[in-house]
């Protein structure tokens, strides 16, 4: 989002505080003694109070009437100060800065005395009682409990951000979200048993316009090329009819259509049929310009199967057709080709559709009829039936309702069973009940309940079925399994090395992907991605392609990170990464072939060392037609130092309407404008400077020396660090400070961990984590055991 | 492919880079809406709100007449074949909305008039909209009391604007202070939430019945919680409750309106369409035919959000919006800004043809229908909102007076508006936010 030039302003306060400081500056830096008494206060009223005192109010900040040698009086100040200070971005260049050490003890004074407050008062917060499932949740939630895979973007609407993270303001439930739970839970319930025919749906997968189609694709045979595979749940056994459709043009022909192409269409990999797309003849002359009509010319791409009910891969594709270059040009784009101006080559698959089922002939077992149906009624009894249905739904509802299941649970939906069963046997009773089951506050919300005579705002334990959901949500956005929930149910997740043992296994289960496709794709702003469109004509070597291998690859960066039990600074520093064919040739690294990814050495002067590098952020933080230095400086700060620039404060008198400006060079020029005006500088000197030392990163990650004819200059800073030249400069900044950067990755993790915005009450607690994880070379791993050890984790603080 | 009842003519919305869509459910469902026999013999009346982001260049979007209108600036060229039904207004304000998220309170504030409270967390606080005003009233007798639609289905992730929750940059209607309602942009489930799964009438009905009784065991199964809980949540679940009941109240209007209702459908809304002019065609397309089959009678439509960076090239404006919107007085900026605004306004011409085109009782739906587009930020270059951008669109039925530019002296609350367009529907209240009055001008017959 952009960032709001206009409302950020002091005009006469800052001006005003410009004096002040002019006239303080004078003073020689006292020079403390290396050991012996510290005056704390003093450093207060030298260094800080000539702008934070109680007329002038900077940045909303009087520290006139705080008293430092009474720490616990004033935490929620204190830590503001705290993070400023362990970040050295106050005092503010050029004001008169103490030397480090003088930062390092007025650091540990504050930190020592608010943890020791913190420790006598504990405060754990309060996360909502009622936290609904988001999407990913639910979604999970679904292959937990019923072995089935749904595309959740489909039927629920998307989730609201709160602190950069999608389950944090889930205590809603507008009558929309209702409506769309009650048309889920039918939809999932049928999918899931398959009780009775359906009648004929569709459902169409449409390949991104923008992605090439002009080489393999992982997912699809040797010897084709292009197309799309995706695995689609079959309701019931059935003639299904696939069609696919070709990318057509503005002018609404099919693309790259000049020569006669084979595509076929495959069932779980076997080919069902091939066919032969002939160009059309049919030109029809309009006023100044020639088109094909072609309306219908892909019509026969199309074939009726019967198919089993239950998961199966679909893919169309085409044969390729030659291993020849493509283009003769000099330099063709890396995409081979982009909708402005350069049309495609050869055709390319736009959608596959598959209707059904026509002439349902029954259903046999798929995976989530093999997990339901754990038992079947033998005989045409129905009390057999109805005691084999009550043993499934007590399953059903355990797994869904994440806690045992009482008489008062099981009953209620016993009778949707016995209704179902009346209208259509076994089977419909229990698709009947499970519909009921879905739509359940139960299932629906986590819920974490004050115990009974908790004195109120007081912190308590929670019990330990909330606490393993607590951790499943964590590490696997997933209900707990199992194994999870039989630990808890016996009452032994609160011993902490029992604890510990189920946090490693689960971070071994494959399920805690999630930590690196929910949490840090969230984190690090990947799933903007999707939402990026690079300027055709700018950027015609941007594609779909390397969209997804740009999210793809800082996935396995981290992934590889958690898997292998590494310091989360590698995330900065590591001499690897992972490409495929489509990043290393966009990256100028060259002998790597093939649609799949794997991991590559970089040597030292690689700039594509750490995330920092990574064509992923690169892109997220840049416009459309050009770089940001706004948009990677408010990044790097909001995401990586913690100190997301400051918000403008009110009562702002609006900028003068018409002022003008001529038109600037380079973008270091263009952003002099902001520092140049008082009103703008006092966020933008904090935030362009770090952006502006990724200037050699252009607008989609590729690495320049130029900006035009000007050579790019990328020296940058960061608050309270010294200059430096580019992201190597900007990269050793950061690892100068790791504790800044572990520490805001942890309370990254508490959040999302904790689904509630963390604020002081939390810092002490992020210190602890980050503290520990030092003496482990800050292991990620230990970041999130820490997490889970912490009393914020384990505590809530109950109603006030 | 199964061919069922289509023997009817079908209704092709759109076509181009594959989206085609056929309805010929809209034939279908007209006769049912009309044999609900309404026993009132005026046709309802409707309402219709459509948001454009980020204000306008205003030199060639300020009608240089005032009073009646004889000609239209050039930024609103596109509504000339439209002169007569609609009216612009120059010199409205939403004086709450100057915060320091410009952007998310514009879109906030634009239907509520409220300040909105500064927060990231989920414990947003902003005000009653409009539209939900309307649809309590009006609302009340159709399956669905209002419809919330957008064009943007992809989430940012990350703070939305200086503090404020990206709740108040997705939502525009407000079902109460706390309760954004989510606006869905996929036309597919758009489509689905107006006409189900289809199925013979015995089917849907089922299906409702089937629904009901799930939501009365959830009533009683939220109700049972609530009482083992605090006071603070016992509240929160009286806001579940009350969710669950309006659900159950639309169940029961649409099992009065399923009864004769269609067929299965086969071909509906593929999905998004790729260009962004189909896309919000379509969802045009699709609140014509929700308001022709009274399936709703109150519907907002934020065709783009605030601070988008959409770029334009179709136009010819490559660059992204939100940065051409502070165009320091830069013509080529300006410029650039006003071929946006046109564009829009294009889009929400296309909207009034449609109304226009389509058959209602004895007129067109546009007789019955008043909808109004505007933008919460007036001057996108300073972010205030003064001065905003508003256009009321009116047909026949309407007490609004089309073919006039209505030009205040001194700044007046868009509030003012609000309370003509709710009385306008039949919705009147007395008060709205800080409105001074009504704007009685839009309404009352001008001297020439």
């Amino acid at each position: 989002m952009g960032f709001d030039l206009s409302s950020s302003m002091y005009r006469g306060l800052f001006v005003l505080c410009f004096f002040m400081n002019a006239a303080g500056a004078s003073v020689a830096a006292q020079q403390p003694s290396s050991s012996g008494e510290f005056d704390e206060a003093g450093l207060v009223k030298q260094y800080c109070l000539g702008c934070h005192n109680d007329s002038l109010e900077t940045g909303g900040l009087s520290l006139e009437g705080v008293d430092i040698t009474d720490v616990a009086a004033h935490p929620e100040v204190w830590e503001k100060v705290v993070k400023k200070l362990r970040t050295g971005s106050m005092p503010p260049q050029p004001r008169p800065r103490p030397d480090r050490s003088t930062y390092d003890h007025l650091v540990s004074y504050l930190e020592v005395a608010l943890d020791r407050h913190a420790a006598a008062n504990p405060n754990p917060g309060r996360a909502a009682t009622f936290r609904r499932l988001n999407r990913t949740e639910y979604q999970n939630s679904i292959r937990n409990l019923l072995s089935l895979d749904i595309d959740v973007t489909e039927l629920l609407p998307r989730d609201d951000v709160s602190f950069g993270f999608d389950n944090v303001g889930v205590g809603n439930l507008s009558p929309t979200l209702m409506e769309r739970y009650l048309v889920t839970a039918q939809k999932v319930s049928r999918l899931a048993v398959g009780s009775r025919a359906p009648t004929p749906g569709s459902r169409v997968v449409i390949v991104p316009v923008d992605r090439t189609q002009e080489d393999h694709l992982i997912g699809l045979p040797f010897g084709t090329r292009g197309g799309t595979a995706f695995t689609h749940t079959f309701p019931f056994d059935g003639e299904y009819e696939i069609q696919v459709r070709l990318q057509r043009n503005r002018n609404e022909n099919v693309e790259g259509l000049t020569e006669p192409h084979e595509v076929e269409i495959l069932l779980d990999g076997a080919r069902l049929e091939q066919f032969t797309m002939l160009p059309s003849e049919n030109m029809v002359m309009q006023a100044n310009s020639a088109y094909y009509a072609d309306a219908g010319i892909d019509n026969h791409l199309n074939v009726s199967v019967s198919v089993s009910a239950g998961p199966h891969v679909v893919a169309a594709t085409f044969i390729e057709k030659n291993a020849a270059l493509l283009e003769t040009t000099r330099q063709p784009y890396d995409a081979h080709y982009n909708m402005d101006r350069s049309p495609r080559q050869q055709p390319a698959v736009r959608s596959v559709s598959i209707v059904g089922p026509f002439d349902p002939s029954g259903i046999g077992d798929t995976p989530s009829r093999a997990r339901i149906l754990s038992c079947r009624p033998s005989s045409s009894s129905s009390a057999e039936a109805e005691e084999c249905a009550t043993s499934i739904l007590a399953e059903l509802a355990r797994r869904a309702y994440r806690r045992p299941v009482t008489v008062a649970d099981l009953d209620q939906l016993v009778s949707f069973y016995r209704d179902g069963y009346t209208s259509g046997g076994f089977e419909v009773g229990v698709e009947t009940a499970l519909r009921a089951l879905l739509a359940s506050p139960e299932f629906l919300f986590r819920i974490e309940r004050d115990p009974e005579g908790v004195l109120a705002g007081a912190p308590y334990r929670v019990s330990d079925l909330e606490l393993a959901s607590r951790l499943s949500f964590f590490l696997w956005s997933a209900p707990p399994d199992d194994e999870l929930l039989q630990v808890a149910t016996a009452g032994q997740l609160s011993d902490p090395s029992r604890l510990e043992a189920e946090v490693r296994r689960m971070l071994a289960d494959p399920r805690s992907q999630a930590l690196t496709t929910n949490f840090a794709s969230q984190w690090l702003h990947l799933r903007n991605l999707d939402a990026v469109r690079p300027d055709a004509r700018l950027f015609p070597d941007f594609d779909d392609n390397l969209r997804q291998g740009f999210k793809r690859e800082t996935e396995l960066l981290f992934q590889n990170i958690l898997s292998e039990d590494r310091s989360a600074l590698e995330l900065l520093t590591a001499d690897y990464t992972f490409v495929n064919e489509r990043v290393a040739t966009h990256y100028g690294v060259p002998n790597i072939y093939g649609d799949h990814f794997r991991r590559i050495d970089l040597t030292n002067e690689s700039p594509r060392r750490g995330i920092l590098g990574h064509g992923s952020i690169l892109t997220v933080t840049s416009y459309a037609t050009r770089t940001s230095p706004v948009l990677r400086g408010k990044w790097l700060l909001e995401n990586l130092l913690g100190t997301p620039p400051p918000p403008p404060p009110p009562n702002v008198p609006a900028l003068d309407e018409t002022r003008s400006n001529t038109r600037i060079v380079s973008m270091r020029e263009r952003m002099e404008v902001h520092r140049q005006n008082p009103q703008c500088a006092v966020c933008h000197r904090i935030m362009d400077p770090a952006g502006l030392s990724m200037e050699n990163f252009d607008a989609i990650g590729r690495w320049r020396d130029f900006e035009g004819d000007a050579p790019i200059d990328a020296a940058g800073s960061i608050p309270g660090g010294e200059e430096f030249d580019g992201v190597s400069g900007l990269q050793r900044a950061l690892l100068d400070r790791p504790e800044v950067f572990v520490g805001t990755l942890t309370e990254k993790l508490l959040t999302y961990a904790l689904g509630r915005g963390v604020d002081y009450i939390d810092a002490p607690t992020v210190r602890a984590i980050t503290k520990a994880a030092a003496e482990d070379d800050y292991r990620l791993t230990s970041l999130i055991l820490g997490v889970v050890q912490s009393s914020s984790f384990q505590m809530r603080r109950s109603q006030s | 492919m199964i061919i069922t009842k289509m023997a009817l003519p079908r209704r092709t919305f759109l076509r181009g880079l594959g989206a085609t869509v056929a309805l010929p459910l809209l034939d279908a469902m007209v006769p049912a809406a009309s044999a609900m026999a309404r026993t009132v013999s005026i046709a309802p009346r409707r309402l219709g709100i459509v948001y454009m982001p980020m204000g306008v260049h205003y030199d060639p979007w300020t009608p240089k007449q005032n009073g009646r209108l004889t000609e239209l600036s050039e930024s609103l060229s596109p509504l000339m074949p439209h002169l007569d039904n609609v009216t612009v207004v120059t010199n409205l304000e939403i004086d709450a909305a100057h915060t320091t998220g410009n952007h998310a309170s514009a879109n906030s504030s634009f239907l509520t008039c409220v300040k909105p409270k500064r927060t990231e967390g989920s414990d947003y606080v902003n005000g009653t909209s409009v539209d939900q005003i309307a649809a309590q009233q009006i609302g009340k007798e159709t399956p669905l009391p209002s419809l919330e639609l957008g064009t943007d289905l992809i989430a940012q992730v990350g703070n939305c604007d200086n503090g404020y929750a990206c709740a108040y940059m997705n939502s525009l209607s407000w079902a109460s202070p706390t309760a954004p309602n989510p606006t869905e942009s996929d036309p597919r489930i758009v489509f689905e939430r107006l006409f189900g799964d289809g199925g013979t009438p015995e089917q849907r009905k089922a299906e409702l019945k089937q629904n009901k009784s799930i939501l009365d065991w959830v009533l009683e199964d939220m109700s049972s919680l609530q009482k083992q809980l605090g006071s603070g949540d016992r509240h929160r679940v009286d806001e579940y409750l009350d969710t669950v009941r309006e659900v159950e109240r639309r169940i029961q209007r649409a099992e009065v309106s399923v009864s004769d209702s269609p067929l299965t459908d086969l071909t509906r809304p593929t999905s998004v369409p790729e260009a962004w002019e189909d896309h919000v065609k379509l969802m045009y397309d699709l609140q014509v035919l929700a308001l022709q089959a009274d399936l709703t009678r109150v519907i907002t439509f934020q065709m783009a959000r605030e601070a988008s960076t959409r770029t334009y090239p179709q136009i010819g404006v490559p660059e992204p919006h939100h940065p051409i919107s502070h165009h320091v007085d830069d013509p080529e900026k300006l410029a650039k800004l006003a071929k946006i605004n046109q564009y829009h306004v294009s889009l929400f011409a296309y909207m009034i043809e449609q109304l226009k085109k389509t058959e209602d009782g004895e007129g067109s739906l546009l007789d019955s229908t008043t909808y109004m587009i505007g933008s919460g930020l007036g001057n996108p270059n300073v972010h205030n909102h003064r001065n905003l951008p508003v256009i009321v669109a009116s047909g026949a039925g309407s007490s609004i007076v089309g073919g006039q530019h209505v030009k205040y002296d001194e700044l007046k609350p868009l509030a003012n508006l609000h309370l003509t367009l709710l009385d306008d529907v039949g919705a009147r209240i007395d008060q709205f936010a800080d409105s001074t009055g009504r704007a009685g001008e839009v309404i009352e017959p001008l001297t020439l």
